[in-house]
């Protein structure tokens, strides 16, 4: 193709005027237009999110003082506002326009908490009913997002867990103090409310065949999640006192966490460690630590937790290994540490080298091997592909390979990633399994994004500096307790917070086709555009 | 994404969802809910077709003890010059009144008078016919009907070619417009219903989308039918309308049969009470234009009353168009100027020939709407000639089994596709399309003659060669333009040929030749039909009687 010059018509003034002070950029207007003139450009932030979330809509009505609208928008997209407003990786900060005007991004995350405290999810309309029965097997965030997807489509879809909760790894790993059990149950509470069958406490395999569900559903989803702590399988590891992230987490949030002594070592760089760290720290450890490979700035743990790590005393051991586990009878008393002279190869791959000259011995009353998770897939037995100790499914439709009905998502599919991340995959599971169902094609359009334009110049010429509004957390003994450590933002905060978004992006004409037929202006929902004659003719 | 290719069979497939596609699909579910029927539209289907809204009126209904059948056919004889068959028009108008009792209990609102009696004009030479109706959602509430009567839709999707098995169609190609992907759909019937060929003619504006009726339409249903080997008939029916300057905005039936004047430039007033567009389009080439409508006579209740049907159902943006140029209804009279030339089964001739089943010269393929010639059918055509096809196409998927093959022909297009994907050429398709249809303008409309009409025919060879050599593709959406374009060429050549073929002048302004300036009925009283032949510049003619039939009393 040429590059993209202004076409004959593109040269020619464009007649959708927008109001940016109204609009939601929903994007009706490009979906509605009949000769395909409308285009929306889709905010970085947007671009970002691997749901496709509205931020620029919610966070534009939050400024505009409208939270009510602006949840609507929210929960087009995201049944799970407090969850994913509190534990989301927030790729949309990361992509902000703001931050090449003062460096800080617009604390989107935060508001969308803002809107989940305040504002009630509006009602969710269910489709006419289906007869296709659907099966999906684990209810963490992509299980669940497919449960809620499906089951709006009008389909009967249980939810299998081998937990009593829903939630998958947000109700079984992340700490209380990071995401309270009470909005966790809430807002999957939608799922029981639209008509979902919950069977939690049914392990797959063990309660149930897989089989069974092959056999008894049109369909089946493997979201199973990645629960499995990885072994460091160095002689020692089973010491008394050594204790793996997954299953201390676990045993933290059920209080059946075993006395941890005094000193508390964790190995890991990644988010379960510094969940650990923080566990041990409200478990009354005196004194806890994180050693891991990486350097502060290559942990693979959000930046902004371990901040808040560092703020309760826990000392972080950037670029040293395990070399061996010292024991005291049977009982772990610290760790002989190496220095840790690169994790990664040439090519990008996790492969730590080490100074075997440079050792130091740490002790240790409690030892927490946090270094990643793995899918435990036992219980599949043959029934669905796996590659790498992973399904293996289509990576557009998510359908396992060599299968018709059965699909994949989440942890399961892609090794561990993100709470948003697994989000999406289970909205495009579920959206295969729609289509599987009704029998369309599994592909077509599928690597379409939409009527949007993703790339465009942002005006920040206008743009003043002004500082980001700090979280506020609880502080001194409340750190050693489970309570919520970040606090809600309050009216004023977000109205402020919300004011910085530059709104980046509008819906326009791209391509000059109007016949000024006005579809475009009838369904806008916010009378924010305005067809006008096109020049030539007026 | 070409090689993506999104299969689905069908009972019926209904290429393009307006007025006459969408009705048609709803009716077949009627017909037979069993059958499945599968909708392409280019645009979106809510809105998608010339009527993107509502009609102020149906144009033909032959409303029991006001106007009669027969009445119907006299008023088509005189604005056909005679060049009509009957049994098309008859089929249509006598179901006409069941079409408004049908509309009607779908919610689709025509106001009656304190007698409770439909208000009826007349806009014909002869009888009343035009039946107001005021319903600004009539498209929306069809296109409502198509999805709950479970028809599948898919939007975006442009028909691109008839897929045709020993001289049978079966089914089509469409390309999405925005992502290329191919969607093949075999059908046992399928009907043609995309419009006519509205970006043909430059608008004098400039802007190829300035035009009357909808530049979705550009000749797709024409040329799919005729590279399917379809005699498309009427083609030398070039057809201008003349209503409001530059926008191109039709009022003329809503202003005049409420009493509106209309004047010339000369300020000579020749109102008849119902439109001449005749004399209006004669005046105006004589130079005795611009014409213009004068309402400031009219009391203000009638003003009124034309104002909210004017702007509020079928094209409800002209308001702001007067606001912008300080026309006042009470004050100032609206200039009215020819619009671009345009062809059109449904107001004028420039169609598939159908018989009164619907059914085209080839088996398996029925049309409706403006894609096929039902003269002066307007919506009510659109409409009654849909159901019918329906009706015709559903019973003949019923009589066979489902068709395979035509992987061939899918491979075939592919590759044209991606051909056209690669064209590195430095004219952007918009700059090409307004290159063509200015040629179209200079060339294929009246006053025609032979030599003038060759000139249409060379540069329609022309640019039909230059296209893949000039023109370079900017983004996807210029993929399906291309398509559009080359619909647009062909339609000229047929047009070129057709009007060359006619060696005498007919139908007043449409068919105007300066070599040939008498009706010659002794030799041309007929239809002239145009077959495909090597390629769609190859246009095969022969001519038809006309068929008359005798009006059941």
């Amino acid at each position: 193709m040429n590059p993209p010059t202004l076409s004959y018509l593109q040269a020619l003034s464009d007649n959708i005027i927008v109001d940016a002070q109204k609009c939601t950029f929903c994007g009706i207007c490009a979906e509605v237009c009949i000769l395909d003139n409308i285009r929306v450009q889709l905010a970085p932030c947007r671009q970002a999110c691997p749901l496709h979330t509205n931020c620029q809509g919610y966070v534009q009505l939050i400024a505009r003082g409208d939270d009510q609208k602006a949840m609507k928008v929210l929960a087009e997209g995201l049944p799970f506002p407090g969850i994913v407003g509190r534990v989301c990786s927030h790729p949309c900060e990361d992509a902000c326009s703001r931050r090449e005007v003062d460096g800080q991004a617009v604390a989107i995350r935060d508001l969308k908490r803002y809107l989940a405290d305040n504002v009630g999810l509006p009602p969710v309309a269910i489709a006419a009913e289906r007869p296709e029965k659907v099966a999906i097997v684990g209810g963490g965030p992509a299980g669940a997002m497919a449960a809620y997807q499906l089951r709006k489509e009008g389909f009967r879809v249980t939810l299998y867990d081998a937990n009593q909760r829903t939630g998958g790894m947000l109700a079984s790993g992340v700490p209380e103090f990071r995401l309270p059990a009470r909005v966790l149950d809430e807002e999957m509470s939608i799922l029981a409310r639209l008509g979902v069958a919950l069977r939690l406490g049914v392990r797959i395999g063990a309660d149930l065949p897989l089989a069974d569900l092959l056999e008894q559903n049109d369909a089946v989803l493997l979201a199973t999640g990645a629960h499995l702590s990885k072994r460091l399988s160095m002689s020692g590891e089973d010491l008394a006192g050594v204790h793996d992230g997954l299953g201390f987490l676990r045993a933290a949030k059920n209080g059946t966490t075993p006395a941890l002594g005094r000193t508390v070592v964790v190995i890991g760089g990644g988010n379960t460690a510094v969940d650990a760290a923080q566990t041990a720290h409200r478990l009354g450890a005196a004194q806890v630590s994180i050693v891991c490979l990486e350097s502060r700035q290559q942990m693979p743990a959000f930046a902004w937790e371990v901040e808040d790590a560092l703020e309760e005393g826990i000392a972080l051991r950037n670029g040293w290994g395990p070399a061996q586990f010292l024991q005291k009878a049977s009982r772990v008393s610290g760790l002989l540490l190496r220095r840790c002279a690169s994790v990664l190869d040439k090519d990008g791959r996790f492969a730590p080298s080490y100074d075997e000259a440079d050792r130091e011995q740490i002790e240790a009353d409690t030892v927490i091997v946090a270094i990643g998770q793995e899918a435990d897939l036992s219980y599949l037995g043959g029934a669905a592909p796996v590659s790498g100790g992973r399904l293996a499914a289509d990576p557009l439709t998510l359908q396992c390979y060599g299968l018709t009905k059965v699909f994949a998502a989440g942890d399961a599919l892609t090794g561990p990633k993100t709470v948003v991340e697994a989000l999406a995959s289970g909205k495009e599971a579920a959206e295969s399994i729609r289509r599987y169902l009704v029998g369309d094609s599994l592909t077509y359009g599928r690597s379409y994004l939409g009527p949007y334009e993703t790339e465009f110049p942002v005006d920040k010429s206008k743009a003043v500096a002004r500082p980001r509004m700090q979280p506020r957390k609880v502080g001194g003994a409340t750190r050693r307790t489970f309570a919520e450590l970040q606090q809600g933002v309050l009216e004023g905060e977000a109205r402020a917070e919300a004011g910085r978004c530059l709104s980046c992006g509008e819906a326009f004409g791209k391509f000059r086709t109007c016949w000024y037929c006005l579809p475009c202006e009838i369904e806008c929902p916010e009378d924010a555009l305005r067809v006008e004659i096109p020049y030539l003719l007026r | 994404m070409t090689n993506s290719i999104y299969r689905l069979d069908a009972d019926l497939l209904v290429l393009g969802g307006g007025s006459a596609g969408a009705m048609a699909a709803v009716w077949a579910k009627i017909v037979d809910p069993s059958q499945k029927v599968v909708v392409f539209e280019k645009g979106e289907i809510k809105y998608s077709g010339s009527i993107a809204r509502g009609m102020d009126a149906l144009n033909i209904v032959a409303v029991p003890g006001v106007s009669t059948p027969a009445e119907y056919l006299e008023a088509c004889h005189l604005t056909s010059d005679g060049v009509v068959d009957d049994a098309p028009s008859y089929a249509m108008v006598t179901r006409t009144w069941d079409l408004v009792q049908t509309l009607s209990e779908w919610g689709v609102y025509f106001p009656r008078g304190n007698d409770g009696n439909y208000e009826v004009l007349q806009v014909h030479p002869k009888g009343r016919f035009a039946l107001t109706m005021l319903d600004p959602d009539l498209k929306v509430k069809l296109a409502q009907r198509v999805y709950t009567h479970g028809c599948k839709v898919i939007n975006r999707v442009m028909a691109a070619e008839l897929l045709v098995e020993d001289g049978r169609v079966v089914g089509a190609i469409g390309v999405n417009v925005r992502t290329g992907e191919l969607v093949v759909c075999r059908a046992k019937a399928t009907l043609l219903s995309a419009g006519g060929a509205a970006r043909f003619g430059l608008p004098a504006s400039g802007y190829l989308y300035g035009s009357f009726d909808y530049p979705g339409n550009s000749g797709d249903g024409y040329m799919l039918a005729y590279r399917a080997g379809a005699a498309l008939t009427g083609f030398e029916y070039t057809q201008r309308g003349c209503i409001i300057k530059d926008v191109n905005i039709p009022l003329i039936y809503i202003v005049t049969t409420r009493g509106a004047e209309v004047i010339d430039g000369l300020g000579d007033n020749f109102s008849e009470g119902k439109p001449n567009l005749e004399k209006m389009l004669r005046r105006h080439d004589e130079g005795r234009g611009p014409i213009h409508l004068k309402l400031s006579h009219l009391p203000e209740s009638r003003v009124r009353e034309i104002e909210e049907i004017l702007f509020s159902v079928e094209r409800p943006v002209q308001e702001r168009f007067h606001q912008g140029r300080g026309v006042n209804f009470r004050r100032e009279d609206i200039e009215l100027w020819p619009t671009d030339t345009y062809l059109c089964g449904g107001h004028g001739m420039a169609g598939l020939l159908v018989n009164d089943k619907a059914e085209t010269t080839v088996p398996g393929l029925y049309a409706a709407g403006d894609t096929a010639c039902v003269h002066r059918g307007h919506l009510s055509g659109a409409f009654v000639i849909g159901q019918i096809a329906a009706e015709s196409a559903i019973r003949y998927a019923k009589s066979i089994s489902a068709p395979g093959g035509g992987d061939g022909q899918v491979k075939a297009f592919a590759r044209k596709l991606e051909r056209f994907r690669d064209l590195r050429g430095r004219v952007g398709i918009d700059e090409f399309e307004y290159k063509t249809r200015r040629m179209i303008t200079d060339y294929c409309i009246p006053p025609k003659n032979d030599y003038k009409l060759g000139q249409a025919q060379l540069w329609m060879q022309r640019l039909s060669g230059q296209l893949p050599e000039v023109v370079g593709l900017r983004g996807l959406q210029d993929l399906f333009k291309m398509l559009e374009v080359e619909n647009i060429i062909g339609c000229a050549a047929v047009c070129a040929a057709a009007s060359r073929e006619r060696k005498e002048s007919r139908w007043g302004p449409y068919h105007r030749r300066t070599d040939y300036p008498q009706r010659d009925d002794a030799n041309w009283l007929k239809h002239i039909l145009c077959r495909r032949g090597e390629n769609d510049l190859d246009v095969q003619l022969s001519t038809k009687p006309i068929e008359r039939m005798e009006v059941p009393a």
